[in-house]
């Protein structure tokens, strides 16, 4: 075990471009858990469906890969929308049990539907960011750019610039529209935001469909890294966006990003510190995951409400 | 049929004979199951009364405190691994394995719940269900000589097999082809029975009401002065402790543990086995491991033919099957199949409370002179009912096709409620004519019940008692 830092820098801008994946499933988790204080386990999956969803646009019928993924995303959101009005509407949304087995049920079904439909094999998807656009001048490489003396991927600085665009289109969309007011209302006060005619249902219609966006969103950039789009991606992202969610703080959304980026440097650490180096590829060593849960614990421990989550108080 | 067929006051004679036939019924089905059934699938019975006790374990903090606990495979996993390695690495028996097995779950219990129970909210759900995801590679750690001890990758095989002693041999089937699962049936029902037992006592205890309270109203709970994390966290470490308990059976029955049979699809399967069984109800753990692993098996089984495409259960379809089950029981029957057997059982017999003075606090069924009974009439059909599905069963036994086996096997067993019943209520019926309380019109029906159901019952007793003479 010796610390190398000379591929630190490589792992740092690896740990920020998952991190930022991470941040994105995050954000979906969030944006429910807000609205509804449940913890959507079925995020993953949705994304998942999302991604063959592109798969299918993209690689089958050869769509322009970023139509299609804004039709996929569109599909997926449609997908939320029709969820929340069927399953988690009927049931009263503080009691938490029915809802998670719902989630729990869903997981089970689209992992299935999708095992069956694709097989559980590897299936390439062709990657937004692989090679510098011509227009764009070589440095270095047609696929990295160096900076100190290490390789910055044309992939990392894409995911970035899409999460960041998408970031800046939901903050306009929260902050701007009355369908975005709507949401901050009910997720501050459900009660008082029926009061003053909000249509809560919808509203929560609403978060669903931005998070599984999100979630596609996420699941298309994160698959070139995994190889791939196969029907299990998103298990060991999701208990990475859980303890980003977590450590964030489970009801900020910035706090949501912002944890998923610092999961993504604590794991890219700690592949330096364990010695194991495997180029361009995502690494998912034994104690990566085992760090996931680790920070959902000390997180706990020391600040149970996260980063930038609020405190909240109750009288007893 | 509003009214329940028959009303009876608590530990009356009436009740008792009640009882006693459910009691029959419970060891008759214990006696059978190591005699009747194959090797295979007695060790399906007994995985079955493993994932009981596991789903016991999450029921105890899902189901009676209120609390999410989606990880327990970590915990039989952990059970599971501390036997392989005490057993096989140290020579140790199991049965000096299992307070250290109780001891590390709990403790291990503490560490993870404190930290969540702490807080309000769903964070035990999120810590367990990470909890639950990391546990399968923890084991392959080369550091602190953890996959020397677990066996990595490839799992640890116990070399050393349970074998019935000597003096256990007269025990129903072990003596035979199938003593080795047979006796490993027997060693876990026990298991079971002390496990139910106890979690019985801890919930009438001053600690389970306290669990309970915190169920019902945790503002109210703390009002009385629960301490909430401290009860939250012993109730979730006792879950555990289970849960590793169910982890040795698991250890002990099958002889070979791996990293890959502790993964989160088992927490998944325990949560559905919870719902499936009852939220909150002790018996739902029994009822929700048996059909998770025969619904499991029988989905396997599946495969229709719809046009180009083949409804095939073997492969990943399964798992929707059981996510399915999933969400219809959340919508329509939450409290699980033990809720629906209740909903049964209400229909048939009210067992009403006597008041200190030893009056009925409701009319008895004996006692109604006014009310116009049909009862007899009920009790009439179900008697006739019973041969009659039986007979019926046994005609689509023949049929070769998975739905109808299965629709053939419930009508057959059609007779072990309907014979008891039509008998019980039909003596009940005479009793109460004699008493001058129904009209004589009710007397033929109600003794052609009890004949025909106490025929039925008795060749259902005699059909279980031959199958033990020529088996034992």
């Amino acid at each position: 075990m010796t610390w190398n830092f000379d591929i630190l820098p490589d792992f740092i801008f690896n740990g920020l471009s998952l991190g930022a994946i991470y941040g994105t499933v995050a954000l979906a988790l969030v944006l429910i858990f807000k609205a509804t204080t449940l913890i959507n386990f079925a995020t993953g999956e949705l994304a998942m469906l999302g991604a063959f969803l592109v798969y299918v646009l993209h690689m089958e019928q050869g769509l322009w890969l970023w139509l299609s993924m804004l039709i996929a995303m569109a599909l997926s959101a449609g997908l939320g929308i029709l969820i929340e009005r069927s399953l988690t509407r009927p049931f009263d949304p503080s009691d938490h049990l029915p809802v998670v087995l719902i989630t729990l049920g869903l997981f089970l079904i689209l992992n299935a539907v999708a095992g069956d439909i694709w097989n559980y094999q590897v299936r390439i998807l062709s990657n937004p960011f692989g090679k510098f656009p011509s227009w764009v001048p070589s440095v270095g490489g047609d696929r990295f750019i160096e900076v100190f003396g290490s390789r910055l991927k044309y992939q990392s600085i894409g995911i970035w610039v899409t999460l960041a665009l998408a970031l800046f289109i939901l903050g306009l969309i929260l902050n701007k529209t009355k369908a975005g007011l709507a949401f901050r209302a009910v997720s501050s006060n459900v009660e008082s935001a029926r009061l003053v005619g909000v249509h809560t249902g919808r509203t929560l219609g609403f978060g669903w469909a931005i998070a599984s966006a999100f979630g596609t969103l996420g699941a298309v950039l994160v698959a070139p890294q995994l190889g791939g789009v196969n029907p299990n991606m998103m298990a060991t992202i999701l208990i990475y966006a859980l303890a980003g969610a977590a450590l964030g703080g489970l009801d900020s959304l910035g706090g949501a990003v912002l944890g998923g980026i610092l999961v993504g440097l604590i794991q890219a650490v700690l592949v330096t510190w364990g010695g194991v180096v495997v180029f361009g590829q995502l690494y998912m060593s034994i104690l990566q995951l085992a760090a996931a849960f680790v920070i959902i614990l000390i997180t706990l421990l020391f600040r149970p409400s996260g980063l930038f989550g609020t405190r909240r108080v109750e009288r007893v | 049929m509003s009214a329940p067929l028959v009303v009876v006051a608590k530990n009356s004679a009436e009740h008792k004979r009640w009882q006693y036939v459910q009691w029959a019924y419970v060891a008759g089905f214990v006696l059978l199951t190591p005699l009747v059934l194959q090797p295979f699938e007695i060790g399906k019975m007994n995985r079955a009364l493993i994932m009981g006790v596991a789903i016991l374990a999450v029921n105890l903090v899902v189901g009676f405190n209120g609390m999410l606990a989606l990880g327990h495979s970590a915990f039989m996993g952990i059970g599971a691994f501390v036997t392989a390695s005490l057993v096989q690495d140290e020579n140790w028996d199991y049965w000096m394995i299992v307070p250290v097995v109780l001891i590390v779950g709990f403790l291990i219990g503490v560490v993870v719940g404190l930290p969540a129970l702490r807080v309000k909210g769903l964070y035990l759900a999120l810590v367990t269900i990470a909890q639950a995801a990391v546990f399968p590679s923890l084991v392959n750690i080369d550091e602190l000589g953890i996959a020397a001890r677990t066996g990595g990758p490839n799992g640890k095989g116990v070399s050393e097999e349970v074998i019935a002693p000597s003096y256990w041999e007269w025990l129903p089937g072990v003596d035979g082809a199938r003593g080795g699962s047979a006796y490993r049936y027997w060693v876990i029902v026990l298991m079971v029975a002390i496990t139910i037992l106890l979690v019985t006592n801890y919930l009438r205890s001053r600690a389970g009401r306290a669990v309970l309270a915190i169920r019902d109203n945790e503002a109210g709970a703390a009002v009385y002065g629960v301490n909430l994390p401290i009860v939250k966290t012993m109730n979730f470490a006792i879950s555990a402790s289970i849960g590793s308990l169910a982890g040795l059976m698991w250890c002990m029955d099958k002889g070979f543990v791996a990293g890959q049979d502790f993964t989160f699809l088992l927490a998944v399967d325990l949560i559905i086995g919870l719902v499936l069984g009852g939220v909150g109800a002790i018996q739902g753990g029994l009822v929700g491991g048996l059909f998770v692993v025969w619904v499991n098996d029988l989905t396997k089984r599946i495969s229709i033919p719809l046009g180009l495409y083949t409804l095939n259960g073997d492969g990943p379809l399964a798992k929707a099957i059981f996510g399915l089950i999933l969400i219809l029981f959340t919508f329509f029957a939450p409290g699980g199949i033990v809720s629906l057997g209740r909903i049964i059982v209400n229909k048939l017999i009210k067992v009403v409370p006597l008041t200190p003075a030893g009056q009925p606090i409701e009319p008895l069924s004996n006692f109604d002179p006014g009310m116009e009974s049909t009862r007899a009439d009920v009790a009439m059909k179900m008697s006739i009912a019973g041969p009659v599905l039986l007979a019926v069963g046994w005609l689509l036994m023949n049929v070769n096709n998975l739905l109808v086996g299965v629709l053939a096997f419930g009508l057959r067993m059609g007779i072990l409620v309907l014979a008891p019943v039509a008998m019980l209520v039909g003596s009940n019926e005479l009793a109460a004519h004699a008493d001058g309380n129904r009209p004589d019109s009710a007397k033929g029906p109600a003794t052609m019940a009890r004949t025909l159901g106490a025929l039925g019952f008795l060749f259902v007793i005699g059909y279980a008692v031959q199958r033990f003479v020529l088996t034992y």
